[in-house]
This record gives C-alpha cells, structure tokens and sequence, in this order.
C-alpha cells in the first residue's frame, strides 16, 4: 500500500540560548498508511506531542528539527513537513488536527455556526447557502442538534464541544488527522462515544487517524497499529492486538501491566522511577535504568528498532536481530 | 504545621522581590525599571538634597532682579516675582514629591489593610465596602476636589490638600488588593494558618500582607503619579495652596504672568519639562516593579 | 441572567450617584465657618451692585445653600429635592442666570469635546494596539509603544501646556484657538462657525487624543500579546482561517470585552483631565466654567457641576455597563 505519511530518522531539539538543548525526538521511523487508526502511546515527555507538532508543520522556535526527513504524499505528490508554504495550503483541507482541550479552543464570543462557516470559507469555494446546508447535515451526522451551531460554546457540554471540533476538523474530508488526546477531560461514558465517533468517521472517509494518547486502553479500544515512545524514541510497534496480547518491549509491558482490568482485585504495578531528562539522556538503552530486565549491553549500546516478527518491531536488546542481513543501522518500520 | 514554616511563603516573598530588583543589575535586567529608578533617584536628589543650598529662599518674591534670562549667576534665569527659576525649580520638585509621597504611602497603607481586611473577612464588611469602594472610583473626583479647595480659597493648608488626596485615592488600592487577597485565600497555606488557630488579624499581618508587598511597591509609585497629577492639576487653576511652591503652582505662576506670551520661556518650558519627564519616570517604575512580580496581580 | 446583571448594575449606578452627590452635600460642611464666612461676604460685596431686592434673594439662597438655616437633615432633604429637579438656584457670578442653564450653554462643549477625542483615542488606539500586540517582533512597533510609555502617563492638561509651548514656537503663525470660536460669532449650524470650533477644539483634542491613544494602545498591545497565545486563537491559525478572521474576529473581538469595562471605569478620571485641559485652552465648557466658579466663590455653580459630574459620569458608565452584554453572550445567556 502506498504511504500517506513517511518519517524517517527524525531528530528534534528544544534549544534554548543558555540552556542545554533538550532531545525530543531521536531517531524515529514509522509510516502512515491511508485508511487506519495508528495510536501513540507512552508517559508524559517521551515526544508524543513534540512529534504531533513536527507533523503538522507548525514547527516555531525552540523547536528545530536536527535531521531525518517527514514527509506527506498526496496523490503522488511529496510535501516535506518543513515546507511551511505547502503545508499551509494543504493544511485542514488534506491534514487535520483534534486538539487536546475542546474546552478552550472554540471562541467564546462567537456562536458555533459562524465559526464553523469561516472554517469552510478558508478552504472549500461554496456558496453561502451551500456551506450552510452541509454544515447542517454534517453537524447532525456527528450526533449534534442542529441547535448547537445557533448556540456559544459556552452553552454545550464537553462531550458536544469536542464533537463540534471533530467536526471541524474532518468537514473537509482530509486523508489525515492528528489528534492529540482527543478525549482528556471528559467523563468515561462520553469518551467512548467520542472515541466512537472518530471511529466511524474514520472508517467512513477512509481517513487515517493518528490518535496521540497516553491511556493505553484507548488505543486498545481504536487503534489498530500502536506506537510505543519512550524517552523520545520509539521503543515497540506492532498491530495493537499482537501488541497487548503479546509485548516485547519491557517498558510495554509495564504499560498494559499497570492498566486496571475489570474483576481484578489485585493491585495493579506501576512503573517504578520516572522518565530521564532529555537534556542529558543515559548512554546506551533510554529505558536501562528503569528496567527490569537489564543486561551490561544495555548500558553502553542503543538498541536499534528491528522486525522480530511481521510488523512487529521492538528497540530492545533481549530481542537479536532474526537475520543480520538486514540493514539494521536504518531500520525502516512499515506496517 | 509550626510557624515558621507558615511563614517562609512571607519572608521569600519579601526576599524575591529585593532579588528580583537586585537582578536587574544581572542577566534578567528590566531596563524600564533600572532607567525609572535611576531618574527617579536623580530627582530625589534635585527635589531633596540641593534645595539646601540655595542662596536665597526661592519661595520669597522680589528677592532677585526680575525677568533675567539665564546666566551663569541665575542658571535658569528669574521670574518676573523676582524668584530664581532654578532654585524654585528644586523645590517645587521637592515639594511635588513630597506631597506624592506623603499621599502614597498613607493611602497604600490603608488600602492594603482595607482591601485585605474585606477581602479576608468576606460577608457583609465585603459586600458593604466593596459598594462603597465601587462607587468611590467611579465618582469624579476633580470636580469635588475643586469644590472643597474653592471653599477655602487657598487658604487650604497643605496637610489639608494632602488628607483629601488620601480621603479619594484609597478605594483604587483597596479594589485591587481585595481581588488579590480572594485569590490568595483559595491558596492552602492560608487555610493551614487558620486551621491552626490563628487570630484573622495576624493571619492578614503574617500571610497575606507581605504576599502583596511586589505589588505595593508598583501601587506606591502609582499612585505617587496620581497625587502629584492631580496637585498640579488643582495648582494649574489655582485652587491649590498658591504659597506653597510645587511643580504645579509654579506653573500657574508662570500661566499667570503670561510668561509663555511674554517670551520668558525659561519660567514656562523646566516646570512643564520636569513634571512630564517625573511623569514618565514614575510611571516606569511603577510599571517596571508591576513586571518584576511575574504576573501576580490580575 | 441578563436581568439579573442589569438589576445590578442599576442598582451600582443609583448607588454611585447616592453617595457622589451626599459627598457633594457635605464637603462643604466639613470646612471651617470662617470660610463659608468669607464667600458670603465676597459674594454680598459682589450683591452690593444689585439692587436691594436682589441682594437679599442672593443672601437667602446663600444661607441655605451653606446649611446656616434648619437642620442639616431638612438641608440634606431640601439638597436632594433641588438636586432632582436640577435647580441648583442662581449663579452668584453672573446673577440672576440659574446654574443650570449656565451648566446647559456649556454642556454641549464638554461633551462634544469629549465624545469626539475619546472615541477617535479608543478606536485608533485599540487598532493599533492590535498589530503591535499581534505582530510583535518589528521595530516600528517598538518605536510606537516607547511614544506611547512617553506620552500616556503626562495629564492631558500637562501635554496641552507643551503643545502650546510646542506650537507657539515652532509655528508662531499657527493660529492657537482660544475659547470656543473666534470671537464675535454667533452659535448655529453656519460652516463658518463649525470650522471655527473645530480649529479652537484641535489643540486641547489632540492633548487628550495623544494622551488616552497611548494608554488604548498598551493596554490593547498586553491583551493582543496575551490573545495570540489563547487556545482558539491558535487553533483558529491551526485551521488556517484568514489572518483578517483571526484579527478582527478573534482577537480584537475577544479583546474588547476588557477594553469596553476599562473605557467604563476610566470615565471619571478622563472626565477630570477634560476638565483641566478646557481651562487650559479657555474652551468654553463645564471645566472653564468650573474654573471661573471657583475663582469666583460662585458656590451654588460649583455644587452644580460637580453634582453634575457625578450624575454625568455615572450615566456614561451605566450606558456602557448595558451595552457589555451585547458584547459577551456568556452575560447573555449563562
């Protein structure tokens, strides 16, 4: 299948004059394919929103992008993430974002249908009655009264805000949205109903979805593929069923270990220790001081990211490369 | 919790807002507030240290030849009340200052204990006070000043000029101090003062009073801004005390005797140059200490 | 809810003119007898030209006005009834002519004066306020708001004096307008007499022009800075709306609702500086008149401007109060 989204050897630094630069990203490789919901996952600060950020071109100083290469293909034609002009115009039309707090990202004084309608206007040559009517349907296809767009944010609940910016942001249909932890602030019903609905759009327009979160059962419950990050890096990466049935990384494992699981009584772990400062990562394995299963190797050799199984590819030294053949100083993770 | 833990948020409070200001000469140097501070230093000195040295009493008329032009025995030259214009210049500036001063600490002081007083004590003192306060700001006040000068026909004395300044001015501090001590109170600290028994009064003297202390120092010289506004501003139509030489009087003086239209520019242009550029710098300080508290107020 | 705002902000406002016309009572009160004592014979030394009849209604209306007959609460009530009606008896200056008409030949001035420069500093300010805010880095910006930090703190009536100083100098051919219009012209809707006005309003306008421009100006530039960084407007640049969308519907839209309550609460004190600037300038409003009052020991005319600032005042700031909610619909519909 061709690739919707490529991020090869991506590096990227805070920099701030005075200060150490913090490594926020080291190294990542993965891909977007169109049509599928690829989850990230991991704690705060392993670059799960810095990623977000680079992806979505909007790359301001302190950040810097060190090396590697991102790039969008859109019918056959290759945008670099760092080609603001371009991106810029294909920004909400072919790739949009669901941001983390609905709560604050509507204009309070405006009502929701007009800002809805400039949304529209910005990219899409319709006439007025025509936005209207599409905006209409639409609204009511993601589970809104046709009220809301005469209401102020103000007047709706969390779970209707969010649905009303999900709406913004797939009105245009675009291959690709990012969402970054769509669902944080709202009770557990309406999460799954929101979770529910990105779902069914997605599967609908046939968009991909690139759904940052830190709550592993969220990305058991939409992704199909997940992204494990830890300290920057990507540590595993396998089709999310292989990967909670079966995880390689220690680090995931720790992960879905401390997810509570209905009718169990048993306290669950947690992971001990905390993650390391970016600005002076450790030498070797980003995750050996934390991790159970730690050997000398890990201490002074970063693992690379290999395939140990089909689409299943974990950054850890307990897994040896199946076959040394393969070119495993730029290993490409591709689902 | 003892007490001295309960007071470490007081002290370092104090503490952070002397380094801060001592920063300044650092890394993190707010150049408003170094250049407002320094020529403001330069005027206290103008305003407080040379009057002491002048030759003749600068207040008392037809002491000097009058009209002179500037020269090097009458640097700013004289008026035509026989006064020399640059003595009378650092006085009045003294004088201004003082008068400034005078009004803003005193109104300060009893803003900071009203606003945290009321906003600390909640219920009916707020609700009662806080109309009060509302109504007070919106009042005009000029029209009121002149009313009561008018009455006494300059013959207000200083002190009295000073305690009406006082009397409008503190609503302004109060406001702003009470919407600062409801936010303070939501914080936990205060609660654990209150949890372990202490008096609501030494609760606002421990915990919350130096907590407002980066603001003050901004309200302080705000406020110096103000008095001294609105004394020349009384001077300037002659209704303030006429004897007493200020910034403003010295340009009604001047005003009176038509010295603009008469070219005797140099009674006219320092008064009018000093009181803009006292302006300019008070209003520096006080916008530079509001900076050096990182956003504490609201 | 929207009912329930506006009931207090009545009630605020029948409040605010309460307690600024009890103060106005008792100001004068408060001052030494001898005092008093001094405007009444100035005053009865001013009578001594009128006729015996005259004369004794001026040291009648004198003896009330000073609260020297019936009680203070019989003063207080008969202050109120006056008050109310807008009689505030003859002016001693310019005996017999009531105060309140004196109060209305000069109103229009004032309010003329006032609208006109403060609505062209709020609005000029608030534009420019807006890109500075908004487009920070740029070095004209800079250059604009050091003017501004320069300007914004001197009074109106100081930055007049030097506009004077300024314009007397270096153009000594500019004609400074003094008073209302040039002299000898009669008030009406001739062009002559409107240019008139307009060229004796431009120096004392531009003094509280340049002054309330400054002050629109940082505080619109702070709000900008501080709106550019608020989660819609972000978004709103995220999803690519125009840059026209995200100024005037984003941030100068959101940025108003602080602007309009700070116009509001500033009110009495641009008032004030209004009122000194016209004395500068001989501009024939309320604050030449004030002066002239005062000046005079005309004591019935002084109580009615400043009973009438207050009202005035408090008027313009309820006005604003009622039109807030059709700015924010959080007050709307909550």
């Amino acid at each position: 299948m061709p690739e919707l989204l490529t991020i090869e050897g991506l590096s990227a630094t805070y920099t701030r004059r005075g200060l150490s630069p913090v490594k926020a990203l080291t190294n990542v490789n993965f891909s977007l394919v169109p049509n599928e919901i690829v989850g990230v996952a991991g704690e705060s600060g392993c670059g799960k929103s810095t990623l977000l950020k680079v992806l979505s071109g909007l790359l301001r100083p302190p950040l810097k992008i060190e090396q590697g290469d991102v790039a969008l293909h859109l019918k056959g034609q290759r945008i670099a993430v760092t080609n603001a002009r371009e991106m810029s115009r294909v920004r909400w039309k072919n790739i949009s974002y669901i941001p983390q707090s609905s709560m604050s990202v509507l204009n309070p004084v405006v009502r929701i249908g007009k800002q809805f309608g400039w949304v529209v206007a910005a990219h899409a040559h319709l006439s007025r009655a025509d936005t209207d009517a599409r905006i209409r349907s639409f609204v009511e296809r993601v589970g809104l009264p046709e009220r809301v767009l005469r209401s102020y944010p103000h007047q709706l609940s969390g779970g209707m805000r969010q649905r009303v910016v999900i709406a913004m942001a797939t009105f245009l249909h675009p291959q690709l949205v990012l969402a970054d932890e769509p669902t944080t602030g709202l009770d557990v019903v309406v999460q799954r109903s929101v979770l529910k609905l990105i779902r069914t759009l997605q599967r609908e327009f046939g968009m991909t979805v690139l759904m940052v979160s830190h709550d592993m059962g969220i990305h058991y419950q939409v992704s199909d593929r997940t992204v494990v990050m830890y300290a920057g890096s990507v540590a595993e990466t396998a089709p999310t069923e292989a990967l909670f049935k079966k995880p390689l990384h220690p680090y995931t494992q720790r992960l879905i270990a401390s997810l509570p699981r209905l009718g169990d009584e048993e306290k669950r772990e947690s992971i001990t220790g905390s993650p390391p400062n970016l600005a002076a990562p450790p030498p070797g394995c980003r995750f050996h001081p934390r991790c159970p299963a730690v050997m000398e190797h890990c201490k002074r050799v970063d693992p690379p990211l290999i395939e140990v199984k089909p689409r299943h590819f974990v950054a850890c030294h307990l897994y040896p490369e199946p076959d040394s053949a393969q070119p495993a100083a730029t290993p490409r993770a591709r689902a | 919790m003892n007490s001295e833990t309960l007071a470490t948020p007081t002290r370092s409070s104090a503490e952070s807002l002397l380094a801060r200001v001592w920063r300044l000469r650092g890394r993190h140097a707010n150049p408003q507030l170094v250049a407002g501070l320094s020529i403001l230093a330069l005027f206290l000195v103008i305003g407080f240290v040379l009057p002491r040295f002048a030759p003749v009493d600068p207040a008392v008329w037809n002491r000097l030849p009058r009209d002179l032009p500037p020269s090097a025995a009458h640097p700013l030259g004289t008026t035509s009340l026989g006064q020399s214009v640059f003595w009378l210049l650092a006085a009045s500036i003294g004088n201004s200052l003082l008068i400034g001063l005078g009004v803003a600490v005193v109104t300060t002081i009893i803003g900071v204990f009203m606003g945290a007083l009321i906003g600390f004590v909640g219920g009916i003192t707020d609700k009662v006070l806080g109309v009060l306060i509302d109504a007070l700001i919106a009042i005009p006040t000029l029209p009121i000043l002149i009313l009561f000068a008018a009455v006494f026909k300059g013959a207000a004395s200083v002190t009295a000029l000073v305690i009406i300044l006082i009397a409008f001015n503190w609503p302004w501090p109060a406001r702003q101090v009470r919407a600062m001590v409801l936010s303070l109170r939501e914080r936990q600290f205060i609660d654990v003062a209150r949890f372990s028994g202490q008096g609501t009064a030494k609760i606002i003297v421990r915990e919350i009073v130096p907590h407002l202390l980066p603001w003050a120092a901004a309200n302080l010289t705000n406020t110096v801004l103000v008095a001294i506004s609105l004394e020349t501003g009384l001077a300037v139509i002659g209704v303030s005390n006429l004897n007493y030489p200020t910034l403003g009087t010295m340009i009604y003086w001047a005003l009176q005797y038509q010295a603009m239209f008469l070219g005797l520019w140099w009674w006219i242009v320092p008064p009018a140059l000093a009181t803009i550029v006292l302006f300019i710098t008070l209003f520096l300080c006080s916008s530079g200490f509001s900076r050096t508290q990182g956003g504490q107020h609201a | 809810m929207v009912l329930r705002y506006i009931s207090t902000r009545l009630l605020s406002y029948l409040l605010i003119i309460f307690i600024g016309v009890t103060i106005v009572f008792f100001v004068p009160r408060f001052t030494p007898v001898s005092a008093a004592e001094a405007i009444i014979s100035q005053a009865y030394s001013q009578g001594s030209f009128l006729d015996p009849d005259a004369a004794e209604a001026m040291r009648e209306n004198l003896l009330e006005s000073f609260g020297l007959q019936g009680t203070l609460l019989e003063q207080y009530g008969g202050f109120w009834r006056r008050a109310l009606t807008g009689d505030f008896g003859p002016s001693f200056s310019v005996f017999p002519t009531p105060v309140s008409q004196l109060i209305l030949e000069a109103l229009p001035w004032t309010v003329g004066l006032l609208v006109v420069s403060s609505l062209i500093a709020w609005v000029l300010g608030n534009l420019m306020g807006l890109f500075a805010g908004y487009f920070e880095r740029g070095a004209g910006w800079r250059v604009m708001e050091a003017i501004a930090v320069a300007i914004y703190p001197v009074p109106y009536y100081i930055l007049g004096l030097a506009l004077i100083l300024m314009v007397s100098y270096l153009f000594p051919t500019f004609p400074i307008g003094i008073g209302g219009v040039a002299i000898g012209l009669e008030p009406g809707f001739s062009l002559e007499f409107l240019l008139s006005a307009l060229q004796n309003a431009l120096l004392p306008a531009l003094s509280i022009v340049l002054v309330s421009y400054g002050w629109w100006f940082l505080s619109m530039k702070a709000l900008a800075e501080g709106l550019k960084r608020e989660d819609y407007v972000v978004f709103a640049e995220t999803m690519g709306l125009r840059r026209r969308t995200i100024l005037g519907r984003f941030v100068l839209r959101n940025a108003m609702l602080p602007q309009v309550t700070q116009l509001a609460m500033s009110l009495g004190s641009v008032f004030s500086g209004a009122l000194l600037t016209e004395v500068l300038f001989a501009y024939p409003g309320l604050g030449t008149l004030l002066y002239t009052a005062a000046a005079n020991g005309d004591y019935n005319l002084l109580v009615g401007i400043a009973a009438l600032s207050v009202v005035a005042v408090a008027t313009a700031g309820l006005l604003l109060d009622l039109f807030y909610p059709l700015l924010d619909p959080r007050v709307r519909y909550a």
